[in-house]
């Protein structure tokens, strides 16, 4: 008899989730209204049955009738209906984001109401409320946000979408899993820590803190005009095309430069492993801030040093996916700072971060 | 350190959409006062509760959801505990368990109604509607149950659709508080849904649910196993006591319960065929003012669940005559001795009808006695349904009167020695001739009438007998008083006599062709037994029988009545022979409509067949069709309704969009190529395009920027009517639709 007492395992994984409704395409999950709703069936049932009543049978026949009614409609809800999400390049743990979920009624009349939609993702990796469409209408592609808090850094892949729907009585809640891929790049949290700029004999290099010097004879890049730019770096061209002044930015023969390494251990705790590379994501990203050229050193992978926005999001997705699988004895974030000429420089931080001890500079 | 309180997400919704939740509190209120309708008139329960939760209800609506009650919340709590309490005891003082737990069901559902607050709060009190409705289809099946109950199907279509509606909407605001969102952004993009295409798609699920409600009732297979008490409305009839006792009522009640039914079917339609007498028990022995029957003879009747069968005293009927057929829909009432009223003159019966109809009548076994007074030997309450053929115009059956029985002597010629003197002196007043039966009850039967006055009220003798104060001094009484002094009249000049009561007369409902007999229609005759012609009828009581009411109301009533039987024969009697009998007609109807298509000529059968294949092969096309366009869909995408107004326009002035050219970007190019003819388009269009971005992407945008997105492309293209076609082919926009940001 021990098969009957087992309890049933719940699914955790995307594999098992999936694996459900590989048996049965539509999934029902009966909200407590509906067991007293399936309750009150039964014994009208019972009763109507026992003693013959014809209006016992009439408002039997409601009831069921409710219940048909609402599996007619949410299957309606959910077959016509898709989804698509669009995340954006990355988030970061613990923060919420509005992830943009578009909902879209294929068919031809009528409405479609209550619809919810929400990656498939392993148990215990985001806390996510579901994008939620009120109301489309037939042929109506509309955005709809869904909020997620993401638990854990790394880059998820959802191979599917859950649909769900408790239309119309809120009875009972049907789901289905549609075909939709989504990708989440989760970066590690990032304190609020800043750093000095590079000290005062090099600020012959930067126009203001944190910012590039234009003495440089190579084309770098073009970006937005700040305030004290020179105006003979403005590019007249494509700020004439563009809604927006831009500079030219040009190369320096060095810059002071950030060497990051982060080296993380196996600690058998997430928490405490992803504080290493949140700790290297906070010193990169307020290194690339106060205008450093930031590399990035891991035992896996070396991002050269480089500027910029677009370095940032380099480093951080390596951070993000970055196994815990480092030696204890060399686990840690090192940091030094070197001038453009190689010497190298004092850093100075400021910010509250609750792992400095995780930290090393050199 | 103070703690900031979170206002409810149930008060949030209700601020943010009023229209929806006051929606909800009315149907809600509608299906409480559809299920206490039937509680009321159910006549069951006591009517000062029932007024209570009436004004209770009505204050209600009023007060729900005000500051008033969230202020006073633990009173309404404890109101409820009380009430608990009151019932609770009252249940184990009175033993009666149930009908305690139905009253305070009834007063908690009203109670809630002032604590409607969350989604679970309307979900309990729809629940309470539900249980008092089931309640009241078996304390009143009367047609009032089948106006609570299409009431209740409409408004608990709506209160169930917008209750999910309001608890999704509590849904989002608690889980944005939970994550430290503000509830305002949440609910902004909730878009309200009250419009007519969800008034009508409503009604049209109402309907939807009547039409799978009906089918489920005809088609579950009707049953009774019989292990619960299936009771009904308890009247207790005085026409079927098994005494009659005179000047002990007062005035007499015109009560309007209806006792039965019973149809002519060979009548609708027609006028009134007869006068109804429905007969019920026969007295013997008149003693100090009351009557009193004594032990007779019986037999059963035998096979009367499958045919109809011969009573054992039929009446005698002239050979000419035709029997008359009736179906009597008898209510469950309680009587002791269960007597099943049948016309005078019946000969045959039959309980067919009630076979399946109830798992007691089964069991029922009939009987008749020598007085010709037909009765069942169940002691339960439950509706009765049996056929019967009678001759209007025969006598009234039983056995005849046998003067060398003594018995028969003591049952119907017994008058109280004090008073047979007297009333044979008045017979002889009168002209009765005893020798000659006939003439002496048609003259006594007539100076009744003539002499004497009807009226309910009756007044006590003092230190006399009842008949005899009626007869010499009061001179006026109602039908009792008249038939028992008749029958004493006769008794006292040697003719076999008796007085039998029952029902007489009723309300003839032309438009279905029944009478329907109600507890006022309880009257008293007599049967004087007429040697070779067997037991006659007489009445000598001077009550004016109306037995068709004229004028509008009555026939407003009418037609009432109709409804209210076809009610209880269609849907309250329905049985298991009625349902073989619909799957019957339902198959004899495909085979006479198969057997007149193979009879018809080959031409109409061929057109048949042509549009069979042409709704065929067009069903087909379109789910095909359908198919592709939706395949379709996914790389051409439906515009939104409001741009149908001006793309006809457009893409005759400009170009057609390309198919994955986001509509604002397609406006902004058609306004920078069109402007230069018009700049007032320009900006027209340029405007358009930021409303139809925010509508189509926006989750604040609100229905009034749909209304004011129609009302800007109407302008738009009222003022391209004057411009010159100017078609570009101007740069191709981004591949992927779903990339355009707002």
């Amino acid at each position: 008899m021990r098969w009957f007492w087992r309890k049933k395992k719940k699914a955790r994984t995307i594999e098992e989730k999936i694996a459900l409704y590989r048996r049965l395409p539509r999934r029902l999950d009966i909200y407590r209204e509906g067991v007293w709703l399936i309750v009150m069936i039964f014994g009208l049932g019972i009763a109507a049955i026992n003693t013959g009543h014809n209006l016992l049978y009439l408002l039997l026949g409601f009831l069921l009738s409710i219940i048909s009614l609402s599996g007619i409609l949410s299957e309606r809800m959910l077959k016509r209906a898709v989804v698509d999400f669009l995340p954006p390049d990355g988030l970061h743990v613990g923060e919420i984001t509005r992830i943009p979920v578009g909902f879209k009624y294929t068919g031809r009349w009528g409405r479609v109401y209550s619809l919810r939609a929400s990656p498939l993702l392993d148990d215990g990796v985001a806390e996510t409320v579901p994008a939620y469409a009120p109301q489309l209408t037939a042929g109506e592609r509309r955005r709809f946000i869904m909020r997620t808090r993401f638990l854990r850094r790394g880059i998820y892949s959802s191979p599917r979408a859950r649909l769900e729907t408790d239309f119309p009585f809120g009875f009972v809640s049907k789901s289905r899993l549609l075909e939709v891929e989504s990708t989440y790049r989760v970066w590690p949290r990032i304190h609020p820590v800043q750093l000095d700029p590079p000290n005062r004999a090099e600020q012959q290099y930067s126009d203001q803190a944190g910012y590039v010097s234009v003495t440089g004879e190579e084309f770098f890049s073009v970006r937005e005009y700040r305030p004290g730019d020179p105006l003979k770096r403005i590019h007249w061209r494509l700020t004439a095309r563009a809604t927006r002044t831009v500079v030219r930015e040009l190369e320096l023969p060095g810059s002071p430069r950030l060497s990051i390494s982060c080296v993380i251990p196996s600690l058998g705790e997430p928490a405490q492993e992803d504080a290493y590379a949140d700790m290297a994501a906070s010193l990169a990203v307020a290194g690339l801030n106060a205008g450093y050229l930031v590399e990035l050193v891991t035992p896996h992978q070396k991002v050269k040093a480089q500027r910029g926005r677009a370095q940032q999001r380099r480093i951080l997705n390596v951070l993000a996916e970055e196994p815990a699988d480092g030696p204890i004895q060399s686990a840690g974030v090192v940091i030094c700072a070197q001038d453009p000429f190689g010497r190298p420089l004092e850093l100075g931080f400021r910010g509250d971060a609750p792992h400095w001890d995780l930290v090393r500079v050199e | 350190m103070t703690t900031v309180v979170q206002p409810l997400p149930a008060e949030l919704v209700y601020k943010a959409q009023r229209s929806m939740v006051r929606l909800l509190d009315i149907t809600t209120i509608g299906c409480v006062g559809a299920s206490l309708l039937v509680l009321v008139l159910s006549g069951e329960f006591p009517p000062i509760l029932m007024l209570f939760n009436a004004v209770a209800l009505f204050l209600s609506i009023f007060l729900g959801r005000s500051n008033i009650v969230s202020r006073h919340r633990g009173i309404f709590n404890g109101l409820l505990i009380a009430s608990l309490l009151f019932f609770g005891i009252r249940a184990f003082l009175n033993g009666a368990y149930i009908y305690e737990a139905v009253l305070f069901m009834a007063t908690v559902q009203v109670v809630k109604l002032f604590q409607r607050t969350e989604p679970t709060d309307i979900l309990q009190i729809l629940a309470l509607s539900m249980m008092g409705l089931i309640v009241g289809a078996i304390a009143n099946p009367d047609l009032i149950f089948a106006l609570s109950f299409l009431v209740t199907l409409l408004l608990m279509t709506w209160a169930l659709l917008l209750t999910h509606f309001y608890r999704d909407a509590c849904r989002q605001v608690a889980d944005a508080q939970g994550l430290g969102i503000d509830p305002d952004i949440v609910m902004a993009g909730l878009t309200r849904r009250i419009s007519g295409g969800f008034i009508l798609g409503v009604t049209g699920l109402s309907i939807l649910l009547f039409i799978l409600t009906a089918a489920v009732f005809l088609f579950f297979p009707r049953m009774g196993l019989g292990f619960l008490f299936r009771g009904g409305s308890a009247t207790s009839v005085s026409a079927f006591a098994n005494k009659i006792t005179l000047g002990n009522h007062g005035v007499i009640q015109t009560d309007s319960t209806t006792i039965a039914r019973v149809q002519l079917p060979e009548h609708v339609g027609k006028r009134p065929p007869l006068r109804l007498y429905l007969r019920g028990r026969t007295q013997h022995t008149y003693k100090r003012g009351s009557w009193s029957r004594h032990g007779v003879d019986q037999r059963g009747l035998g096979s009367v669940h499958k045919k109809k069968t011969q009573l054992p005293y039929p009446p005698r009927y002239p050979i000419s005559e035709e029997w008359v057929r009736a179906r009597i829909y008898l209510e469950p009432i309680a009587s002791s001795l269960a007597v099943l009223p049948v016309p005078s003159g019946t000969a045959r019966i039959s309980l067919a009808e009630s076979r399946d109809f109830s798992p007691y009548a089964r069991h029922v076994s009939v009987f008749q006695d020598v007085d010709g007074d037909v009765y069942q030997n169940s002691r339960r309450r439950f509706r009765l349904i049996y056929d019967v053929d009678f001759f209007p115009k025969s006598d009234a059956g039983g056995e005849d009167y046998n003067e060398s029985d003594p018995r028969h002597r003591v049952r119907y010629l017994r008058v109280p020695r004090r008073l047979s003197s007297r009333l044979s002196e008045l017979a002889g007043e009168w002209g009765a001739d005893p020798d000659n039966p006939l003439q002496a009850a048609a003259r006594i039967e007539k100076n009744l009438r003539s002499r004497y006055g009807y009226t309910r009220n009756e007044v006590v003798a003092p230190n006399k007998d009842p008949v005899e104060y009626f007869l010499f001094d009061r001179k006026k009484g109602h039908c009792e008083y008249f038939a028992t002094s008749m029958v004493l009249i006769l008794r006292s000049l040697g003719i076999p006599s008796r007085i039998v009561s029952g029902f007489a007369g009723g309300e003839w409902n032309r438009t279905a062709g029944f009478f329907t007999i109600r507890n006022k229609d309880a009257h008293s005759w007599v049967e004087v037994f007429i040697p070779d012609q067997g037991w006659v009828r007489y009445d000598p009581s001077p009550r004016v029988f109306v037995p068709e009411a004229t004028g509008l109301m009555a026939w407003f009533m009418r037609q009432v009545q109709a409804l209210r039987l076809r009610w209880l024969v269609w849907i309250v009697s329905y049985n298991g022979t009625r349902q073989r009998v619909f799957f019957r007609g339902v198959r004899t109807s495909f085979g006479d409509a198969k057997k007149r298509f193979r009879n018809m000529g080959g031409l109409i059968k061929g057109l048949f067949l042509a549009v069979f294949l042409i709704l065929l092969f067009g069903f087909v096309y379109w789910r095909i069709r359908g198919r592709r366009a939706r395949m379709d869909q996914n790389r051409r995408p439906r515009p939104p309704p409001e741009f149908k107004i001006i793309r006809g326009i457009l893409e005759r002035l400009y170009r057609a969009r390309h198919l994955s050219e986001p509509y604002g970007t397609y406006l902004r190019r058609a306004a920078r190529v069109l402007g230069r003819q018009d700049a007032k388009i320009q900006q027209e269009l340029f405007g358009a395009s930021h409303l139809l971005d925010a509508v189509l992407h926006d989750p604040k945008s609100t229905l009034n920027d749909r209304r004011q997105l129609k009302r800007s492309f109407r302008r738009i293209r009222a003022g391209m009517r004057s411009l010159e076609a100017t078609p570009s082919k101007d740069v191709p926009p981004p591949p992927s639709l779903m990339q355009d940001v707002a």
